[in-house]
């Protein structure tokens, strides 16, 4: 009974289960399920009152470029297909790295580089090798610079109209890291702007995942911060402050975390509390056009244009829409002097400005949530009724699915959203639920297990996308020929882009010093640290969802280096817990050993013994598994914006990717993409995933008009000084967007090497 | 003197305004707020007889939580604190401010509250409260926003409260510079042996003014609305039960 249970096991341990994977296919969005906010708009007490004044309150804040201190809208670098498709001023020198190099910018293929320089297709990608689908011919150029956004020239702040003006007081100079020859250039995100289309479906947002999926009411840090919370009124004449635990809600976590950015939009010093002093007597938009037709803001009867004439603003003020928006306990009290002051002094905050966090994130949130892309030709195409493999769709889109899969892109790219980080959602759909269904009307699929497709068996399990949202899954990585097992965050994964150390990702720590990782917390959990695990999530994580497993019972001790499989090394998953909770993930388990972790000595031995393999993590250079939808319109790719094209994102697939690291993801050398066949139907597949309202901007994809900060008049090598806002800064050039409705606009939006010169 | 007041200042606020508007973009608010209550009280147990029945006020409170000093604010109340049941009494506050460069914000707040205590070992008493309120807000110039508010609530919270806020403003190209609002209630609660009650009415007179004084703005369209509107608001008036 032993001899084979050792063989199985000794097999398993040299056969990933990779090699079988065939995994989820590309599955339509159409009614997937939106993380639910409990609390936010339902329940007995909902913070939000009225949700379609909210959305109009969160669209107007995500456009409106009064909300930066110099111009800065969301919307400012999130204007094409939700992301950003300018060229011009677009590259940071890589400064969340530890290279020599992070604070010098790096000259690019086309000769130029660094701050105001405007991209050329030349300049990618901007890591090259000799043959772009062989690694071993050698490389030919790299940097640790990234594409990313124009945001600010930040400065210090000392205050704002209340009224009028788009621009905030404050006192600039030119950047010393961003400018030509001494004069300042608008400062540039060390991360390319990813689309906030479908965003909704993340777990946590931003590269490195440090929203939280928790929402606090104040802060991107969810329970991590203990002194976050909110404002509330409690009786006649008293108030509060209380926390929030709002799930689900990574992208309001963002907003707050991105309104104070000194890169993105902000002057230092300036406060949230502080932007809704200058805002909230304001009209919305006051400065830029409004569509007569807008999706949101027109059946609100919210605008002053017409067909012939579109008018710039709405028609009440912010405080008046946060009033019928948001339940009132959150801003009736009368009273000044509990809610802090401004730092640059003045009249204490009221409630409802020291809760302007709350209003201006929940509310983009809402405003955010609509944004889903669900008619694209793999939405609307229609499906083999068993497997759920789409049949309507070109030859060659239906070849590039294969390919697709057969390379194993869709074992990250996976679920509706096509990411692996939309734990919660791809967990909800793969749980069969009465009367849940998802889909075209002619092509409706139940929830549960084979909701994603089933070949031999149902494929969402390849992607360790089951009903319990495990945040953690342990997996194979792989570093040259030397594979590894290793416990990463699910949905983050290091596919080496670029140089580990020009970006940690999600090794990155909090503003607290603390872990941004699930994984790094988890090490602490298993380690018998209860006080270090900050996300609750890490408490649910069930050891028996793991591709690799962590400890195994086989009857027998085995000492190898990779699993806790002595018995006294281990204890049942749950058993720190409950005896319930033992039941529970025991019956997860596909196998039959059961779930096991190690115990807190074993773990505690194995961490501090550093040849010890069990407890390796993969968290160095590991970023969000980014949504595919759209994303013909989405350039430039990847955490650093370092390719231009989709050929070029597949043929860095082709090579397994870029640099080789023990952190480097295990599916990362098994891309069938030698064939140009091939990468031209996985190209014409990825092109079933864009949704025609986004092309064209129609409902909900509509917006005000946005005039954005497009680079410096000159070029990389010379700018003129004399800035309107501040004589030692460069003067600009502007990009118009002009304002859509909901029937969209007539041009299509255009991928983003369009825009670059040759 | 009150109702002369609501009809003067506002009229005397355009009139400045009119007069100076080849030269600066004047900004200032106007607003007001009063409430006429009247208190009666019955013993269940042995009608006629109040003698273990206390009630007595407390406040207003005046707290004038911003003034910044550049402004020129001012306000003004006209107080009939209680002392008896079955008497009408009349409580008027107003405030103002005008600026014609720079900031200012000015903000007050008047915390006023009726005290019913029971020294009855056995007797039931009905209170019934009645009051009519009224407020107006009036913005002009180039950016100004006020806010007149009233609030009204029990202590224990289990006899009906209610708020009424008034928010005049000129806003970007958003004009909404003269408002008025009534309204009137009638409260019954009973306060069995040897308990307590308290009754809170809260007014507030805010308002943010923004000018600037470089160049000579012509008359906006907003006064003209505000003239018009100032002109027929008495008219307009009308009564509203809240709660």
């Amino acid at each position: 009974m032993k001899l084979p249970k050792k063989l199985i096991v000794i097999c398993s341990l040299v056969l990933s289960p990779i090699a079988f994977a065939h995994g989820p296919i590309p599955v339509p969005l159409i009614d997937a399920p939106v993380p639910p906010v409990p609390g936010l708009t339902d329940g007995d007490d909902p913070i939000v009152v009225n949700k379609d004044m909210a959305i109009a309150l969160g669209k107007a804040l995500f456009w409106d470029t009064s909300v930066g201190s110099d111009g800065m809208a969301c919307g400012s670098c999130h204007f094409h297909a939700g992301a950003d498709s300018r060229t011009k001023n677009q590259i940071n020198s890589g400064i969340l790295g530890s290279l020599d190099s992070k604070e010098e910018f790096s000259t690019l293929n086309s000769g130029a580089g660094g701050p105001n320089h405007d991209l050329t297709l030349s300049d990618f990608p901007l890591t090259q090798f000799n043959n772009p689908l062989d690694k071993a011919d050698g490389l030919s150029r790299t940097t640790d610079d990234a594409i990313a956004s124009s945001g600010t020239f930040s400065g210090v702040y000392t205050g704002a109209s209340a009224f009028t003006g788009t621009n905030d007081e404050c006192d600039r100079s030119a950047d010393p890291l961003f400018n030509v020859h001494g004069i300042g250039t608008r400062r540039v995100e060390p991360r390319n702007a990813p689309t906030v289309i479908n965003a909704v479906f993340n777990h946590r947002n931003f590269w490195d995942g440090r929203a939280n999926n928790v929402f606090n009411g104040s802060t991107p840090w969810g329970d991590r911060d203990p002194d976050a919370g909110v404002w509330v009124k409690t009786g006649r004449r008293s108030v509060e402050k209380q926390q929030l635990h709002l799930i689900n809600s990574s992208l309001a976590s963002q907003v707050v975390a991105t309104s104070l950015s000194q890169l993105e939009m902000v002057c230092s010093n300036r406060s949230i509390a502080d932007l809704g002093r200058k805002l909230l007597l304001r009209q919305p938009l006051q400065y830029q056009k409004v569509h007569h037709e807008d999706s949101v803001f027109g059946p609100l009867n919210l605008t002053y244009s017409s067909a012939e004439d579109q008018k710039p603003g709405l028609n009440k003020t912010y405080k008046t829409m946060i009033r019928q928006a948001f339940a009132s306990k959150y801003w009736s009290y009368r009273r000044r002097g509990k809610f802090g002051s401004p730092a640059i002094g003045g009249n204490a905050y009221t409630q409802i400005e020291a809760n302007f966090p709350m209003f201006f994130a929940l509310s983009v949130q809402l405003y955010e949530s609509t944004l889903i892309s669900d008619q694209a030709p793999i939405d609307t195409t229609t499906r083999d009724p068993d497997s759920y493999f789409p049949t309507g769709l070109s030859e060659s889109a239906i070849r590039g699915i294969h390919v697709f899969t057969d390379s194993h892109c869709n074992i990250c790219h996976a679920g509706p959203a096509l990411t692996t980080a939309a734990v919660a959602s791809n967990s909800a759909l793969v749980t069969a639920t009465p009367d849940a269904f998802y889909g075209p009307t002619h092509n409706r699929r139940p929830f549960g297990p084979a909701a994603m497709g089933r070949q031999t068996i149902d494929d969402a399990r390849d992607a360790f996308i089951f009903s319990h949202p495990n945040v953690v899954n342990r997996d194979k990585t792989r570093a040259s020929s030397n594979t590894s097992d290793r416990l990463l965050d699910f949905g983050y994964f290091n596919t080496g882009v670029a140089d580990p150390d020009s970006d940690p990702g999600l090794a990155a720590t909090d503003d607290f010093g603390n872990p941004l990782s699930f994984t790094d917390q988890y090490i602490s959990y298993l380690q018998g640290k209860s006080e270090k695990v900050l996300d609750n999530s890490v408490n649910e994580i069930y050891s028996c969802l793991f591709n690799t497993q962590l400890a195994m019972n086989l009857g027998f001790d085995l000492p190898v280096s990779n699993i806790f499989a002595i018995s006294s090394d281990f204890e049942a998953d749950g058993n720190r817990e409950s005896p319930d909770q033992i039941a529970i993930r025991n019956a997860q388990c596909f196998n039959s050993n059961g779930a096991f972790i190690p115990t807190v000595e074993a773990a505690i031995t194995a961490f501090n013994d550093e040849n010890d393999k069990k407890l390796l993590t993969a968290t160095q250079a590991a970023f969000k598994v980014p949504t595919l939808r759209n994303i013909e319109l989405t350039g430039p790719y990847m955490h650093n914006g370092s390719m231009a094209t989709l050929e070029q994102v597949v043929e860095f697939y082709g090579r397994s990717g870029n640099f080789h690291t023990d952190n480097l993801h295990g599916l990362m050398n098994i891309a069938i993409l030698g064939d140009p066949e091939k990468r031209a139907d996985l190209i014409a597949f990825l092109k079933t995933l864009t949704d025609d309202r986004v092309r064209y901007e129609r409902a909900p994809f509509d917006h005000p008009e946005i005039v954005v900060p497009n680079g410096h008049k000159g070029d990389a090598t010379s700018v003129s000084a004399g800035n309107p806002l501040e004589a030692s800064l460069a003067e600009e050039d502007f990009l118009t967007i002009p304002a859509s409705g909901a029937n969209g606009i007539s041009a299509p939006l255009q991928p983003f090497e369009s825009f670059l010169a040759p | 003197m009150p109702f002369t007041k609501k009809i003067l200042m506002p009229a005397m606020l355009l009139a400045y305004c009119m007069s100076s508007q080849s030269a600066f973009a004047v900004s200032a608010y106007n607003s007001d707020a009063s409430i006429t209550y009247n208190i009666t009280a019955t013993n269940l147990n042995t009608p006629g007889n109040l003698d273990d029945l206390d009630a007595y006020d407390d406040g207003p409170y005046f707290i004038d939580d911003v003034v910044s000093a550049t402004s020129q604010t001012s306000s003004d109340d006209t107080i009939e604190g209680f002392s008896d049941f079955g008497v009408s009494y009349t409580q008027f506050f107003q405030a103002e401010d005008s600026i014609a460069s720079g900031v200012a914000s000015s903000e007050y707040i008047w915390e006023y509250s009726i005290l019913f205590e029971s020294f009855s070992s056995s007797d039931i008493f009905k209170i019934t409260l009645d009051f009519e309120y009224d407020m107006n807000a009036n913005v002009s110039g180039e950016s100004a926003d006020t806010e007149a508010f009233f609030d009204y609530s029990t202590l224990s919270g289990n006899v009906s409260s209610g708020s009424d806020t008034l928010n005049a403003f000129i806003s970007g190209s958003i004009i909404n510079p003269s408002l008025s609002t009534s309204g009137s209630k009638t409260i019954n609660f009973f306060l069995n042996a040897g308990e307590t009650e308290e009754f809170y009415f809260d007014f507030g007179l805010k308002g943010t003014l923004e000018a600037t004084e470089t160049s000579p703005v012509p008359v906006p369209a907003a006064l003209w609305l505000f003239a018009s509107a100032l002109l027929a608001f008495p008219g307009l008036r009308k009564l509203k039960v809240i709660g």
